[in-house]
């Protein structure tokens, strides 16, 4: 069976900040929403159906929002589809919708992600203790920094590493109208300089909490012409992966997990790339804390096992590198957790439509979007390319 | 493949689902429009099914889907005992499909609906259509 073409037509986002009061989860939704079809000079009209990605219910304490959303996201009288993969979920929230226009099931589908961390409190939703489980301590950072350090004893990584890709990151960022951690001035001695959170995370190498969405209208070929014909440059959806593997089991390698290196294989092989590092222009990869950056480089084969982190430190994943990682800002500069995948999305389509503005990559003509979530669990990853290829 | 693995397999020909507004004062509670749109989207319509089992966890439902699927008086509603007899909540709308489909798998309808719903008063609506060969 194969595929239909499919092409990112649109995409809107909206400021993330702390604490948006001024908006309901609908609202802010909706923001996004409006942003995204105007961005694809489309009306909700042309919208055939809507999928919706979240993490956690209990975050926000609202059961099932898609259900009070309906109406905010344009969905009534269509149908709508909620996904569920925890931190990934924005992603798998990009690669549903995607699938539903290369089925030939819908011509334009809109994919939408949020979080509303104001009105939540995600790391103590993320402590409780799971039944027959183990528990996961003070929040994701408490979870995650085991597999940090060993990453750091395995590869023998220099200590400032994780500094390094938080000062590009937030500097990133300040060129990022919508990123909520705006921080121009950052350099590595403030960084270092920051309070320890989870040895060896500190403050300045935290993801912040942010209330924010992201929308993306996706067609299929039809549609991306009629786009194209309008003047309006469309991202064209080169190849897909999800992979899934439980968050415990006895073997299971935290720093490398076998189900993102898996996905990324799957995902390169549909792309017909060879060499990651070599072809692709830009990767926007999730990254909650600084040490996930090198980590993730190697697990999706930008590296080999250990030497991830010696692109960071020779600069190049800056914007200006080789191979320029979270131009955005990324994760480090906004974290709506369920838009934050697929924010990751959305990011590359904009390089390769050329419309990144300030972060833009000159001349991306291939890009990397990335997720990941749980407890390094779901993974979830596409290819966006300026030509249908 | 689907002829190997069973004799008599239940083509699904139809498989649609549309939501309504979550406000119960924008909508007219006696009908389910996304229901409705739904089975026409799935060709539910286009003839009657032998049997249909509906995802009524509440009897009133029933009459209300009845309606709104334009079922008539000619189907077996929930020879499975429907909801009413068994209600795991986020399966009970899978179990519909699955009762439908062993009714064309047994031989005992050549054409089934199944139906599944979700939110407050018949919010969300998906309409299965399965065939005998």
């Amino acid at each position: 069976m194969s595929k239909q073409p499919a092409a990112v037509l649109g995409v809107g986002q909206t400021r993330h900040r702390s604490r948006r009061t001024d908006v309901s989860i609908a609202g802010l939704c909706r923001e996004a929403v409006d942003r995204a079809l105007a961005d694809a000079g489309l009306t909700p009209a042309d919208v055939d159906a809507v999928v919706v990605g979240k993490a956690p219910d209990l975050f926000e304490g609202v059961m099932m929002p898609e259900l009070y959303l309906a109406e905010a996201l344009g969905a009534a009288g269509k149908p709508l589809l909620r996904v569920h993969t925890a931190g990934s979920v924005g992603g798998a929230t990009g690669l549903v919708a995607t699938s539903l226009v290369q089925a030939g099931r819908h011509r334009r589908v809109l994919a939408v992600a949020f979080e509303k961390q104001s009105e939540s409190n995600a790391m103590w939703a993320l402590s409780i203790t799971p039944p027959f489980g183990m528990p996961l301590l003070a929040g994701a950072g408490g979870y995650f920094a085991p597999h940090i350090r060993a990453y750091i004893r395995r590869s023998g990584a220099p200590a400032h590493i994780g500094a390094m890709v938080a000062v590009k990151d937030r500097r990133n960022g300040s060129l990022n109208p919508y990123a909520h951690l705006q921080q121009p001035d950052i350099t590595l001695e403030s960084v270092r300089n920051s309070p320890m959170l989870w040895d060896p995370v500190r403050y300045d190498e935290t993801c912040p909490s942010s209330d924010g969405a992201c929308a993306v209208v996706i067609g299929d070929r039809e549609a991306a012409r009629d786009a194209q014909a309008g003047g309006r440059p469309v991202a064209w959806i080169r190849a897909t992966a999800m992979r899934t593997e439980p968050t415990m089991f006895s073997g299971k390698d935290h720093v490398n997990p076998r189900a993102g290196a898996d996905a990324a294989a799957a995902l390169w092989r549909q792309a017909g790339i060879t060499d990651p590092f070599e072809q692709i222009d830009v990767a926007e990869i999730y990254v909650p804390f600084s040490w996930f950056e090198p980590m993730w480089l190697e697990n999706l084969g930008f590296a080999a096992e250990g030497q991830g982190w010696r692109l960071i430190e020779a600069g190049e994943t800056e914007i200006g590198g080789r191979l320029p990682v979270n131009p955005s800002g990324g994760v480090l500069s906004s974290n709506p957790i369920g838009a934050s995948g697929l924010l990751r999305f959305a990011e590359a389509a904009l390089q390769v439509m050329g419309k990144a503005g300030a972060h833009q990559v000159p001349g991306a003509q291939t890009a990397l979007g990335h997720a990941y979530g749980g407890g390094s669990q779901y993974f979830s990853m596409w290819v966006v390319a300026a030509t249908p290829g | 493949m689907a002829g190997e693995l069973c004799p008599r397999p239940a083509w699904i020909t139809g498989f649609e689902h549309r939501i309504d507004s979550a406000s119960l004062g924008a909508r007219d509670l006696t009908t389910a429009p996304s229901a409705t749109a739904a089975a026409l989207a799935a060709g539910a319509g286009d003839r009657a099914p032998d049997v249909a089992e509906l995802h009524a966890p509440f009897t009133h439902q029933e009459i209300l889907l009845r309606a709104a699927l334009g079922l008539g008086d000619g189907p077996r509603v929930n020879p499975s005992g429907g909801a009413l007899c068994g209600n795991p909540m986020f399966a009970a709308g899978l179990a519909r499909i699955g009762w439908a489909a062993r009714q064309i798998m047994s031989g005992g309808a050549d054409r089934a609906l199944a139906h599944a719903t979700s939110g407050p008063a018949l919010q969300q609506n998906l309409v299965c259509v399965l065939e005998a060969g």
